[in-house]
């Protein structure tokens, strides 16, 4: 019963750092993306190869993913920030279907299909005392309570609030000196390097990883797991991650067979965006009624 | 006396390159202005004339077709044409547009706060690494705005501070934009009909502000079609006319203008 | 072989141009990214697949039951979601938003009624004429896209469609107030593309079967078509459909299967950042 809590709890966690990761890009600065699982899969990659690989411990680890992770979101955000509204939601789907293809189909590097197995959280000497499982919960929280710390400040700095004026009035900004380019590269560099983070604890928790964790409908569940939330606040989207993980237990709970609980689950959370929309829609973007 | 922007032959054309030459609509044609430091420039004339492509050319906004913008503050001299607009703010040239814009979805206390122009706290995380120096500038910036606010006698901005800035009215909303200005640390502003919206009880304070500025060094130029207000503050006029400069000079001596009280001054 | 690369070429490409029309009539004029639009494909498929396959019903009849309920359904994502959202002035982001919803909605109740796997239906010759290794019910198959696409593009042109759509683009409100009636517009609108993806949906579930997974890839092709070829005119999409129904061949010929995906998507990051209005480019007067 524990191992099964302490199951839901680090995968709670997990999505909770994709959700506050993402929250900043989504509802701080405003940009829709939808590869944001992308990131999430290539940090899982990366993770493979400090772990199997390098045999690195956690925190050079985690140093090497958000690094990469960084480095690529800012040269995808260069020359897509220039792109307006639906279009750089497709210029991120693309990099999403490109990023899925190339971990699906360069086989010998990433294992294609096949995926790659015995990613292994590196030795923490208290494993032999306690279980590994709760060790890892441990670490997961640790992690998870600083990451949010860390976006928390963020959003309620002057940086966040540049962020803010320019969902409002792009224009304005300009005109009292802000390079506007520069603060979109910032978000999505920040947004997709600690997305990192969450690949680093996903990977060495599952130890096995392959591409169909980290597609298209991916990056719609952790959108969805953003505007769940509601609100512009961090706490939306925590809120949101606990609810997007929670929901298939509950079902499971209250026990609706297996094969159709998926697709209700999925109908239940495609019936929440309309709602959501509906009566939230324009405020959840803070696009300015005119 | 010393002038702080030369405006020398300046052409602009609007049409974009699917548009064919023959549609190409000339807005600007060959524009001569300097603006003297210290000193209230205006420019006036009717609507559609190309005030505001003016505006937003020097800004950077827009990139002139033809023509220089020198631009002279302290002992430098820089070229202006083809320069982002946020880098022509930092160079120290401040707007204020038409209408108000502010931050709608941030508080009156928050927009000041932007028009502090602390440019250097703003790097992500600055307030995590660097936070003595991000809350020193923190509260010399909120320092600053209450002593500015109580110094223009703004009793209602004071008390709204932490209100979002669109439950505000018209005019206060007005002063906001007209105060940014002089929170930031600017050389020349240009401003766009500041006055228009704002009935004459509310103009104490915009003489204050005025004052303010003059007393900082920074020079003003402006659009108005307010003609009590450019008669009682302005010392030069310049009056444009389907794109070119028709008239400029002393104030007086353009507004006695015959075309001018022909064409103009009897629609104002 | 080559030849049969270049015939398949045609037909992809004819499939994904008529679906980029169908796709460019909606975004076009409400500019709403209508990604259900994906689901309805999927949705036609298996109607067709459930009225041929299951009830045994005659192809014509299968296929005009199939394209009657799937514009039925076009027609009701927009005047059940979309147009309350829209009366609520919502703008761009919010009804992509509520369109993901949808897709997410209409995918799961076909999984609930039909189930995960996929379906294929039982093959019969249409006609027995086989040329040049491509099987007669493909070829028949690609002239019935291609008269649908001449006929489509016939009234769209003749109806002067461009110029509604456009007006409707640019400024709503003046559309309604030169009086145009507009929600009589998009009703014909959701109905004209409801039938259109219907028809290459349920013609494509009998060529090759369908599965929950074929709405998505289908609809980010045409998405692609259209930026590629250009938004504004409607022979926009159609040569941005030929265009990647080459690509995809001629990447699938020249490379392999695994890459024709990574090429379409680079191709469309360079026309995003390098030439975004698309190879047809609309006229804007920039003021």
């Amino acid at each position: 019963m524990l191992n099964y809590i302490l199951n839901i709890g680090n995968f709670a966690l997990i999505y909770i750092i994709l959700a506050v990761s993402s929250h900043l890009l989504v509802r701080v600065a405003n940009q829709i993306s939808l590869g944001q699982a992308a990131f999430f899969g290539l940090g899982a990659y990366i993770t493979a190869l400090c772990t199997v690989v390098l045999d690195l411990p956690l925190i050079p680890s985690l140093i090497i993913v958000m690094t990469i992770n960084g480095l690529l979101a800012y040269l995808i955000a260069i020359p897509s920030v220039k792109l307006k509204g639906d279009y750089f939601v497709i210029a991120t789907l693309a990099f999403q279907f490109i990023v899925y293809s190339v971990l699906y189909n360069w086989k010998s590097v990433t294992g294609g299909s096949d995926g790659i197995s015995g990613i292994t959280f590196p030795n923490i000497f208290f494993a032999k005392i306690v279980s590994e499982q709760f060790v890892f919960f441990i670490i997961n929280i640790i992690l998870t309570i600083i990451l949010m710390f860390l976006f928390f400040k963020l959003q309620y700095s002057m940086f966040g609030k540049i962020l803010k004026a320019l969902q409002d009035d792009e224009i304005s900004l300009l005109a009292v000196g802000r390079d506007t380019k520069k603060f979109k590269i910032s978000v999505f560099v920040i947004s997709s390097a600690f997305i990192g983070w969450a690949s680093y604890l996903y990977a060495t928790y599952m130890t096995y990883i392959d591409p169909n964790s980290f597609n298209i409908h991916e990056s719609i569940f952790i959108l969805i797991a953003v505007l769940l939330g509601g609100t512009e606040k961090m706490r939306g989207a925590v809120l949101g991650a606990l609810f997007m993980v929670l929901l298939p237990e509950i079902l499971r709970f209250i026990q609706i067979p297996d094969m159709i609980a998926a697709a209700l689950n999925q109908i239940i959370l495609g019936v929440l965006l309309l709602v959501i929309v509906f009566f939230r829609g324009n405020r959840m973007f803070s696009i300015k009624e005119e | 006396m010393k002038k702080i922007l030369e405006i020398k032959d300046l052409w602009k054309n609007f049409g974009g390159e699917l548009i064919t030459s023959t549609e190409r609509i000339p807005v600007l044609m060959g524009v001569d202005l300097d603006i003297e430091e210290n000193n209230l420039t205006a420019l006036i004339g009717g609507n559609g004339a190309g005030k505001t492509t003016l505006l937003n050319i020097i800004n950077g906004f827009l990139s002139p077709d033809k023509g220089k913008i020198n631009y002279q503050p302290k002992e430098k001299q820089i070229l202006i044409n083809n320069i982002k607009p946020n880098k022509v703010t930092r160079l120290g040239i401040g707007r204020l547009f038409q209408g108000t814009r502010l931050f709608g979805n941030l508080s009156v206390r928050e927009n000041l706060l932007i028009a502090c122009n602390e440019f250097g706290i703003e790097k992500p995380f600055y307030n995590l690494y660097s936070f003595r120096r991000y809350n020193e500038k923190m509260k010399s910036m909120n320092n600053r705005i209450e002593a500015l606010l109580n110094k223009l006698e703004s009793k209602e901005l004071l008390n709204s501070l932490n209100k979002n800035v669109k439950t505000l009215s018209y005019a206060q909303q007005r002063i906001i934009n007209l105060i940014s200005l002089l929170l930031g640390d600017y050389n020349l502003v240009l401003l766009d009909e500041p006055t228009s919206g704002i009935n004459t009880d509310d103009w104490e304070i915009f003489e204050v502000i005025i004052n303010e500025m003059k007393l900082a060094g920074i020079t003003i130029f402006l659009i108005e079609h307010n003609m009590e207000f450019v008669r009682k503050y302005v010392q030069t006029c310049y009056y444009m006319s389907s794109g070119k400069i028709l008239v400029s000079g002393n104030t007086n001596e353009v507004l006695n203008h015959p075309m001018i009280k022909k064409e103009y001054l009897a629609i104002c | 072989m080559l030849i049969n690369y270049l015939l398949n070429a045609l037909i992809n490409g004819s499939i994904i141009a008529i679906l980029a029309v169908g796709f460019a009539m909606v975004y076009n004029t409400t500019r709403i990214f209508h990604i259900a639009y994906a689901a309805l494909y999927t949705l036609s498929g298996y109607l067709f697949y459930q009225f041929f396959e299951i009830t045994g019903l005659p192809f014509v009849i299968a296929l005009l039951l199939s394209v009657l309920l799937t514009s039925a359904v076009s027609l009701g994502c927009d005047i059940l979601i979309y147009r309350p959202l829209v009366k609520k002035n919502m703008k761009s982001h919010p009804l992509m938003i509520a369109s993901i919803g949808l897709l997410i909605i209409i995918n799961n109740i076909i999984v609930l009624i039909w189930g995960n796997s996929p379906k294929i239906i039982s093959q019969f010759e249409l006609l027995n004429i086989g040329i040049l290794g491509i099987d007669s019910n493909r070829l028949l198959f690609f002239i019935f896209y291609l008269i649908i696409l001449s006929i489509m593009y016939i009234i769209l042109k003749k109806s002067h469609f461009e110029i509604v759509m456009r007006s409707m683009r640019d400024n709503i409100n003046l559309t309604s107030v030169l009086g145009l009636n507009v929600f009589s517009y998009r009703t014909r609108i959701f109905i004209f593309s409801g039938i259109i993806v219907a028809a290459v949906g349920s013609l494509h579930s009998f060529d090759v079967g369908v599965n929950t997974g074929v709405g998505l890839p289908v609809f980010i092709y045409a998405f692609i078509a259209l930026i590629i070829g250009g938004i504004g005119k409607f022979e926009g999409p159609i040569l941005g459909g030929f265009f990647i129904g080459f690509l995809q061949t001629m990447a699938e010929y020249f490379l392999s299967s695994q890459w024709v995906v990574l090429t379409i998507f680079v191709v469309l990051l360079i026309f995003l950042l390098y030439l975004p209005s698309g190879i047809i480019p609309e006229k804007r007067r920039e003021l």
